[in-house]
């Protein structure tokens, strides 16, 4: 393994320690700024439910009950270079639980993908997932 | 007489799928299928075409919420290799972690437990769908074969996979997978869902590979 991919994978892990700090803090406690930590085109899928745009974004998370998070795992990689041409990206994946308002504490489950943009991080895509049964909205 | 400021605000309706794109839905489909064929067969080794050769893979695993009592399943064979970097603070300990390699990672595909995947249990988000790459969650439950438990263990996953065009298909260039445990009203559900349309034709397990 070659020293550049052995330090991007160092950078990786450590930009997903921070960027994740921040994420949750944000949106625990500031969201009015969330859409700053998205690209212009990023995307977030919420449950399945797709909004696209840091500004339909920012009103997403506005909307949302109060919330909670607490990390109990974080992993990250450097995305492959033929897929992303050499601009820096990484994929961070991350376990946790989140309280929403006064509901029982869920398990979920979330991954990113980030890109440098200038002198700062961008979210691409967010998707998240509550870890719970299917059959509670399916109508059969 | 109260206030009205204690409101409860509701939750978005939860989507089985979502899909940046509607025609990456076949694509990512028969990728799945193929791929979990193999991974639920005995031999894992086909799944070497359906990752670059510089892949990346790497896992963690945590129990689910409120979940760690004596009757829990408990995810010991997960943690050797739990690439959990808040726990894991070694720089090298995390190179180590991190699978380098197609061979890398089959290897060690091949020495997870054998399991059967629950597809009908699957969400799938498609995020990302450009002619240079594909990224993709998948989360859903699989039942663990012959790992010395008393009672087949359910489990929950949910692996990100970043997929790129490699001669007339695809590779997988890098892959997240999480463990941890389904929790008792997801473990009541599996392999529980009655299809009524006509099941897929049983095809012998093929190298993922996909055309487009």
């Amino acid at each position: 393994m070659t020293q550049i991919v052995k330090s991007k994978i160092d950078q990786a892990c450590r930009v997903a320690e921070e960027f994740t700090k921040l994420y949750y803090e944000t949106s625990d406690k500031r969201r009015h700024l969330m859409s700053r930590l998205y690209l212009d085109s990023g995307l977030l899928a919420w449950n399945g439910n797709g909004i696209n745009g840091n500004e339909r974004i920012q009103k997403f998370f506005i909307d949302l009950p109060t919330s909670d998070h607490t990390i109990n795992t974080l992993d990250a990689q450097p995305i492959l270079d033929s897929a992303v041409n050499g601009q820096l990206t990484f994929m961070i994946q991350v376990s946790g639980t989140v309280k929403y308002q006064d509901r029982v504490p869920k398990s979920f489950q979330q991954n990113f993908i980030i890109t440098a943009q200038g002198d700062k991080w961008k979210i691409v895509s967010d998707c998240f997932r509550l870890q719970e049964p299917l059959s509670n909205n399916e109508k059969t | 007489i109260s206030f009205d400021i204690s409101e409860e605000v509701h939750l978005p309706t939860t989507q089985q799928t979502f899909l940046c794109n509607q025609e990456g839905e076949s694509i990512v489909r028969q990728f799945l299928e193929q791929y979990f064929l193999i991974f639920d067969s005995e031999n894992r080794q086909p799944l070497l075409q359906a990752y670059h050769e510089s892949a990346l893979f790497s896992m963690t695993m945590s129990y689910p919420y409120g979940q760690k009592d004596r009757s829990t399943s408990w995810l010991n064979w997960y943690t050797t290799d739990n690439r959990n970097l808040l726990r894991v603070s070694d720089p090298d300990r995390r190179q180590k972690l991190l699978k380098q390699g197609q061979v890398a990672v089959v290897s060690f595909l091949q020495e997870m437990p054998l399991t059967k995947h629950d597809i009908h249990s699957f969400t799938v988000d498609l995020v990302l769908f450009t002619s240079q790459m594909i990224c993709l969650a998948v989360s859903g439950m699989f039942r663990e074969l012959k790992s010395g438990h008393k009672v087949p263990p359910t489990r929950a996953f949910f692996r990100t996979l970043v997929i790129v065009p490699a001669g007339s298909g695809f590779c997988i260039a890098n892959e997240t997978l999480h463990v941890t445990n389904a929790t008792d009203e997801q473990a009541r559900l599996i392999f529980k869902t009655v299809v009524s349309a006509p099941a897929t034709p049983v095809t012998s397990p093929i190298a993922p590979r996909l055309t487009l």
